[in-house]
C-alpha cells in the first residue's frame, strides 16, 4: 500500500489529500502538520480576533471528516526529510517512512533584518501561533504600527482598530500596495483607510524597533527620522517560502522549492505545492511564484491527479483574486497591473460616495479586454472567465456588464454611469443590455 | 458608546425592570362585582353565579397582596360553589345506597321504577328522579351477577350524572380554567389599577424608546459594512448568564402566557385602554402578546435595518417582514374582531396554521356568510397553489423571511443569536426527522379532523378521501418523475417519503372504504389535537422556537419543527428557481456563512465546491451573502435547471478539468 505523506495542512495540502482520496481508496494518506490538530482557513485569521468566529467556526470541516476518509492526522514538526531512505524525522516521535511526499510546507512573514526585528511585541501574522501571541502583545496597547503595505496589513490593521488600538502603517512605496494597485484604486482604498482612522505614512521605512525598558517593543525609528511610539509592531511586507528545513538537502531550492509544471521537484516521489513551490517557469508566464489561497487549492487538486496516476500539468486559468479593505471588498479578474503597461489602456469609474470603483484594462489598438479590478461590487467570476476565453472587446463587456453583476438583490446598479463615462472618455456609445440568465449560464 | 446611548440603554433597562415587578405590584379584592365580571365573560349563567356568590361569606371584600394568595383563594372558592352544588343537586352516596338496599330486599337485585321514586320524589326531587332514570333506566329489570355489580354499576352512573350537574348548575374545569384569568384581571386594585396610563407608558413606550436611543445612533458608528466585532465576546450573545437569563425570561413568558395567564394580569390591564380604542374590547393576553411582539419586532427591526443599512436586501426584507406582522398579523384581526367577523391573519397558512380545519373555526366561518366562505376558500388556495407557485418562482423565502411572523420574530429580536445555531451534520440529519415527522402529525392530524366534520353540503367523505389520495399519490409521482433527471432527494429520503405517502392513503382507505371507522387515521381526532396542541403549538413553537433564542440559535422552531417550513422546504428542493449562487472559484472557506446561518447549513461546503446552495432549509434571509468577505454568494432566482449541480470543476483551474470527472 502506498504512503503518501503530506507536510502541512493549509489548504494547498489538505486539498491534495482530499483529491488523492477522491480517486484512490486505498492508499494510505498522512497529513502532518505542527500549526494545528486540524484544518483551518488561514484567511479567517483575522475574524477570530475580532470576535466575528471563533477558532472552531474556522475548520471548513468537521473533525470526524478525516477518520472518515482515512487520512490520518499528525501533530509534529518535521525536522528533516531523509529524501535517499524516504523518511522524516520528527521532534516528538520515531522518524517514518513514506513512497511519496508532498511539501506544502507554507511561507512565513518576511523579515529583513531591521534591527530590533525579533523583540517581543514585534511579529507578523500568518499561523495559528500568531494569533496567539497577537492575543497576548493586545492587552495594554495603545498604538501598533504596521510596516509593509499589502493586504495582511490592511487585515492587520482593521484587527487593531477593533481593540481600540490606534494604527500607523508605513508604506515603502507612494501610495498602498502599488504593486497590485493602480493609482486611482489604490487612491480610493487608501482614503477609505484614513476614513477608519488609519495613519498612513507613505514613502516611509522601517529603520528600527527600539526596546523599553522591559525588554519589549516601545517605539520605532522610521526611515523619515521619526519616532512613533507603539507597543505591537505588525510585520506585513510579505512572505517567503518556511522551507529552513529543507535547506541541507538534495532538494533543489531558491527562494521556494523548484518545481516543473508538474509540480514535481528535483528529487523523483517527491513535490511540492502552494506558497512553498516556486516555478522553474510560470506555466503561463506570471511571477514564479503566487501565493494565495486559489493557487494553493489548485495545485492540491493537480497534484492529486499526478499522484493516484493521471499525470496533470498544472494550467492555473485566467487570474483572479479577492480581499476586503475594511468595508470595500475587492475582486479581480485578469490582468490590472499596478503600473500601466505599455500598449493597454485603462478606465476608471467610481461611485460620488467613493467606495465604490470598476477599473477596466484593454489593449490600446484592438480594444481586447484584459482585465478589471472591481471595489465595492460584485462581479461573477463566471461571466469573466467566459469574456476572457472569447477574447471580447472592452465595448463588449460594457455592453453586457450587467450580466457580470453579483451584488445582491435590490442593490442600485451601476452599469449605465459606468458606460456613460466611458462613451464620454472613449467617444462611443454603448448601452448596456438586460442581464439574461441564457448568457450568464451559456444557455443554448 | 455615545452619551445618549448610555442614557437609552438605562432608560430601556430601568423600564424593562419596571415591567417584570409590575407583575408583583397588584392587589386583587375578591368582591362580588369582580367574581360576576370574570364569570360573565366566561359565559356563566346567573345561577352558576350565584351560587359562587353565595359562597363568599367572609372572604368579601378581603384584599389579597399578589396573584398567589389570590389565585388559590379564588380557585377554593369555586371549589365550595361546586361542592354546594352538588350537596344541593347532586346525588349522594346515601341515595346510592337507599336503592341498592331497596333493591336487594331479598337478597336479589330488582331494581324498579317505583325505587327509584320511592327515593327521589318526582315532586321534590323532580331533576335527580329525571337524571336517574335517564342514567340508570337500562338497569330496570335486569339482571346483575350480585348487589355488589349492581352497586357498581350505579356509583359509575352516580358519578357521570353529577359531572352533569357540575357542569350545568357549577362551574366546569374548562370555565375555571378561564375564570381564574378573567376574575384576577378584574379584581386587580391598588397601584397597577390606579395608574394604568403611567405603567403602559412607561412598560411599552418609554422601554422602547431607550431601545431606540440605543440603537438609532448607531447609524454613525463608522462606515456602513458588516459590523460583527465582538459578537463572539459578548456574554449576552454567548450564552452568558445575561443571555441565559434572557432564555429563561422568554421560557418563563410563554409558560406563563399559554398555561397561567392568570398571574400575568397585570400586563394586560396596562393595555385595556389601547385595546378598547383600536376594537372596543378590554384587551387579553393574546392582545397582549400581539402588542408585545410588535414592539420587539418593531424596536429589532430597526437595529436590524441601522445594522445593514448599506445592504438594501435586508433593508427591504426587514421592512416587508414589519408590514406583514403590523398589517395582517396585528392590525387586520383587530379590525375583524372590531366588525364581530372572525378574526383571521390571511397570511398565517396551514400547515403551521394548525386549526386552521379545527370545527370551531370553520363553523365559526361558515356562520360568517360569504366573508367566512372566502376566508375558508383564500386558506386552502394559499397552501395548496399560492405555496408552491410562490416557492417555484421566489423560493421558500418569500414566506419564511419576508412574510411570516415566527420568521419575523426570528429575524429581528432574534437576529443576534443567529450565530448559536448548531451546525454540525448530526444536527442536520436531528433537523430532517424532526421536521419532517411534524409535518407528517400535522397532516393526520388534520385528516382526522376534516374527516369528522365531513360531511358538508356537498362535500362527501368519499370524495375528501379521494382528494387527499390523489394530491399525495400525484405529488410523489412528480417527485419520482423530477428524480429521474436529477437527484433530487437522497435515495433513502425518497423511499421515506413514498413509504409514509402510501401508509397515509392506504390508512384512509382501509379505514374508511374497509372496516368504515369513525378515526379515520386510527387516532381519536381530539385526542390528537389536544397532543398537537400542547407539544408542537406550545412546547415547540412557543417554549423551544423563542425560548431557546440565547441558547440555541434563533430559528430552532423554523428549522426543526415548522411543517409549513417542512412543506415550502420540499418545493424549494423539488421546483424552484431559487438558489444561493456560488461565485465561481472566489471562496475562501473563511466560515463566515456558515457562521451566521441561522439555518446551521454549512453553507461553506457548498461554497469551496464552488456549488450553488439548494437546501430545503435556506430561508433566503440572505445573511451569508451580506457577511462574505469575498463577494461569493448571491441569493437569486434562476432557471431551475442544474442549479444543485455539482460542478465538474471549480473554475480558475484548467488543468485538472473539463475532460476530468471528478465527483466533489
Amino acid at each position: 500500500m502506498t504512503h503518501i505523506a503530506i507536510i502541512g495542512n493549509g489548504i494547498s495540502g489538505v486539498t491534495a489529500a482530499r483529491h488523492i482520496r477522491k480517486r484512490d481508496s486505498q492508499c494510505r494518506i498522512t497529513l502532518i502538520s505542527a500549526e494545528t490538530d486540524h484544518f483551518f482557513s488561514r484567511t479567517a485569521l483575522m475574524y477570530i480576533y475580532m470576535g466575528h468566529m471563533k477558532f472552531e467556526n474556522t475548520k471548513p470541516f468537521e473533525d470526524h471528516f478525516w477518520p472518515k476518509n482515512r487520512i490520518d492526522l499528525k501533530r509534529a514538526y518535521v525536522e528533516k526529510v531523509d529524501f535517499a531512505n524516504k523518511t522524516l524525522h520528527f521532534d516528538n516521535d520515531a522518524p517514518m517512512a513514506y513512497d511519496v511526499l508532498v511539501l506544502a510546507c507554507g511561507s512565513k512573514p518576511n523579515k529583513f533584518g531591521w534591527p530590533g526585528q525579533d523583540l517581543p511585541g514585534v511579529q507578523g501574522l500568518y499561523s495559528y501561533q500568531d494569533l496567539e501571541t497577537l492575543e497576548e502583545n493586545s492587552p495594554g496597547a495603545k498604538r501598533a504600527v504596521i510596516v509593509g503595505g499589502g493586504l495582511i496589513g490592511v487585515e492587520f490593521a482593521e484587527m487593531m482598530l477593533t481593540r481600540d488600538i490606534k494604527v500607523s502603517f508605513l508604506v515603502r512605496e507612494n501610495r498602498f500596495w502599488g504593486n497590485v494597485l493602480p493609482p486611482e484604486d489604490g487612491d480610493m482604498i487608501m482614503r477609505h483607510m484614513r476614513e477608519h482612522h488609519v495613519d498612513l505614512r507613505l514613502n516611509t521605512e522601517l529603520k528600527e524597533v527600539i526596546a523599553g525598558d522591559d525588554g519589549r517593543a516601545r517605539a520605532v525609528l522610521t526611515s523619515t527620522g521619526e519616532e512613533i511610539p507603539c507597543q505591537i509592531v505588525g510585520l506585513t511586507a510579505g512572505v517567503s517560502p518556511n522551507i529552513a528545513f529543507l535547506k541541507e538537502s538534495d532538494l533543489e531550492t531558491q527562494r521556494g522549492i523548484m518545481v516543473n509544471e508538474f509540480l514535481e521537484t528535483n528529487i523523483p516521489d517527491v513535490y511540492a505545492i502552494g506558497d512553498c513551490a516556486q516555478f522553474h517557469q510560470h506555466p503561463t508566464g506570471r511571477r514564479p511564484m503566487e501565493q494565495v489561497w486559489y493557487t494553493g487549492r489548485m495545485m492540491g487538486e493537480t497534484v492529486g491527479a499526478t499522484i493516484t496516476g493521471k499525470k496533470t500539468a498544472y494550467k492555473p486559468g485566467v487570474w483572479f483574486n479577492s480581499a476586503k479593505f475594511f468595508d470595500i471588498e475587492y475582486q479581480t479578474y485578469g490582468d490590472v497591473p499596478g503600473k500601466a503597461k505599455e500598449g493597454q489602456q485603462s478606465f476608471w469609474w467610481e461611485h460620488p460616495e467613493g467606495r465604490i470603483g470598476v477599473k477596466l484594462v484593454f489593449d490600446e489598438t484592438t480594444h481586447r479586454f484584459v482585465g478589471v479590478n472591481t471595489f465595492g461590487i460584485r462581479m461573477r467570476h463566471v461571466v469573466f472567465d467566459k469574456w476572457f476565453h472569447e477574447e471580447r472587446s472592452v465595448e463588449y463587456v460594457l455592453e453586457y456588464l450587467p450580466d457580470a453583476n453579483f451584488d445582491p438583490e435590490f442593490y442600485r446598479k451601476h452599469e449605465k454611469s459606468i458606460c456613460d463615462k466611458f462613451n464620454k472618455e472613449f467617444n462611443t456609445n454603448i448601452k448596456p443590455r438586460k442581464a439574461r440568465w441564457k448568457r450568464i449560464l451559456n444557455i443554448a | 458608546m455615545r452619551p445618549i446611548q448610555k442614557i437609552g440603554l438605562a432608560l430601556f433597562l430601568l423600564c424593562f425592570s419596571v415591567f417584570v415587578i409590575s407583575l408583583s405590584l397588584g392587589s386583587f379584592q375578591m368582591t362580588e362585582s369582580a367574581l360576576r365580571q370574570g364569570m360573565e365573560q366566561v359565559g356563566a349563567s346567573e345561577a352558576q353565579q350565584q351560587y359562587v356568590i353565595d359562597q363568599l361569606g367572609e372572604e368579601d371584600g378581603k384584599v389579597f397582596g399578589s396573584q398567589f394568595a389570590y389565585v388559590p383563594a379564588l380557585t377554593e372558592l369555586v371549589a365550595k360553589a361546586n361542592a354546594a352544588v352538588m350537596a344541593e343537586n347532586g346525588v349522594s352516596d346515601e341515595e346510592i345506597e337507599q336503592l341498592v338496599t331497596l333493591s336487594s330486599a331479598d337478597g336479589a337485585v330488582n331494581y324498579t321504577s317505583e325505587i327509584i321514586d320511592q327515593v327521589f320524589s318526582p315532586e321534590t326531587a323532580a331533576g335527580k328522579n329525571k337524571a336517574i332514570r335517564d342514567n340508570t333506566g337500562w338497569m330496570i329489570g335486569r339482571e346483575f351477577s350480585g348487589v355488589e355489580d349492581f352497586k357498581n354499576n350505579l356509583d359509575q352512573k352516580k358519578q357521570d350524572i353529577n359531572r352533569g350537574i357540575v357542569g350545568q348548575l357549577g362551574l366546569p374545569d374548562d370555565k375555571i380554567k378561564y375564570l381564574k384569568y378573567h376574575a384576577t384581571k378584574a379584581a386587580t386594585v391598588g397601584l397597577i389599577r390606579d395608574h394604568v396610563g403611567l405603567f403602559s407608558i412607561i412598560c411599552f413606550l418609554l422601554s422602547c424608546l431607550g431601545a431606540l436611543l440605543y440603537i438609532v445612533p448607531q447609524m454613525n458608528d463608522g462606515t456602513p459594512g458588516i459590523k460583527n466585532d465582538g459578537v463572539f465576546f459578548l456574554n449576552v450573545m454567548n450564552r452568558g448568564w445575561i443571555g441565559i437569563s434572557f432564555g429563561t425570561f422568554l421560557i418563563g413568558f410563554y409558560v406563563f402566557l399559554y398555561k397561567f395567564p392568570e398571574y400575568i394580569t397585570n400586563w394586560v390591564l396596562m393595555l385595556d385602554p389601547v385595546s378598547e380604542s383600536i376594537s372596543g374590547k378590554p384587551a387579553d393576553q393574546w392582545f397582549m402578546y400581539g402588542v408585545l411582539y410588535c414592539l420587539a419586532m418593531g424596536v429589532m427591526g430597526i437595529r436590524m435595518m441601522v445594522k445593514y443599512r448599506h445592504n438594501r436586501y435586508q433593508i427591504v426584507r426587514t421592512g416587508s417582514i414589519l408590514f406583514f406582522q403590523f398589517a395582517f398579523a396585528f392590525t387586520l384581526p383587530q379590525i375583524l374582531k372590531s366588525l364581530n367577523r372572525p378574526s383571521y391573519d390571511l397570511k398565517s397558512a396551514w400547515p403551521l396554521e394548525y386549526t386552521f380545519f379545527f370545527d370551531y373555526r370553520l363553523d365559526e366561518h361558515l356562520a360568517a356568510g360569504t366573508l367566512g366562505w372566502w376566508m375558508i376558500g383564500w386558506g386552502i388556495v394559499l397552501f395548496l397553489v399560492g405555496v408552491p407557485t410562490f416557492t417555484y418562482f421566489f423560493g421558500k423565502r418569500w414566506y419564511c423571511s419576508w412574510v411570516c411572523g415566527c420568521g419575523g420574530l426570528a429575524e429581528t429580536l432574534g437576529d443576534p443569536y443567529r450565530q448559536q445555531s448548531n451546525k454540525s451534520t448530526r444536527a442536520w440529519k436531528i433537523e430532517r426527522w424532526s421536521i419532517h415527522l411534524v409535518l407528517v402529525f400535522a397532516v393526520i392530524m388534520t385528516i382526522g379532523v376534516v374527516y369528522s366534520f365531513l360531511p358538508f353540503e356537498s362535500i362527501s367523505r368519499d370524495i375528501f378521501i379521494v382528494i387527499v389520495a390523489v394530491l399525495l399519490v400525484g405529488t410523489l409521482g412528480y417527485v419520482w418523475f423530477l428524480q429521474r433527471k436529477h437527484t433530487i432527494f437522497q435515495t433513502t429520503s425518497l423511499y421515506l417519503m413514498s413509504g409514509a405517502g402510501v401508509m397515509l392513503v392506504g390508512v384512509m382507505v382501509y379505514n374508511h372504504f374497509i372496516v368504515n371507522a369513525e378515526n379515520i387515521m386510527f387516532f381519536n381526532q381530539y385526542q390528537l389535537r389536544g397532543n398537537y396542541g400542547f407539544m408542537i403549538g406550545f412546547v415547540f413553537s412557543g417554549v423551544v422556537g423563542t425560548g431557546f433564542y440565547p441558547l440555541m440559535g434563533n430559528r430552532m422552531w423554523c428549522r426543526f419543527g415548522c411543517p409549513l417550513a417542512a412543506y415550502l422546504g420540499l418545493i424549494q428542493r423539488l421546483k424552484s428557481r431559487f438558489r444561493i449562487t456560488t461565485n465561481g472559484g472566489q471562496c475562501i472557506s473563511c466560515g463566515n456563512c456558515s457562521t451566521y446561518c441561522e439555518m446551521g447549513i454549512d453553507v461553506r461546503a457548498y461554497a469551496q465546491k464552488g456549488q450553488n446552495i439548494v437546501r430545503s432549509s435556506c430561508v433566503g434571509c440572505g445573511i451569508c451573502s451580506a457577511v462574505c468577505p469575498r463577494g461569493v454568494l448571491k441569493l437569486e432566482n434562476g432557471p431551475d435547471d442544474n442549479r444543485a449541480e455539482t460542478p465538474v470543476i471549480i473554475i480558475g483551474n484548467s488543468g485538472v478539468g473539463l475532460s476530468d470527472q471528478v465527483t466533489y
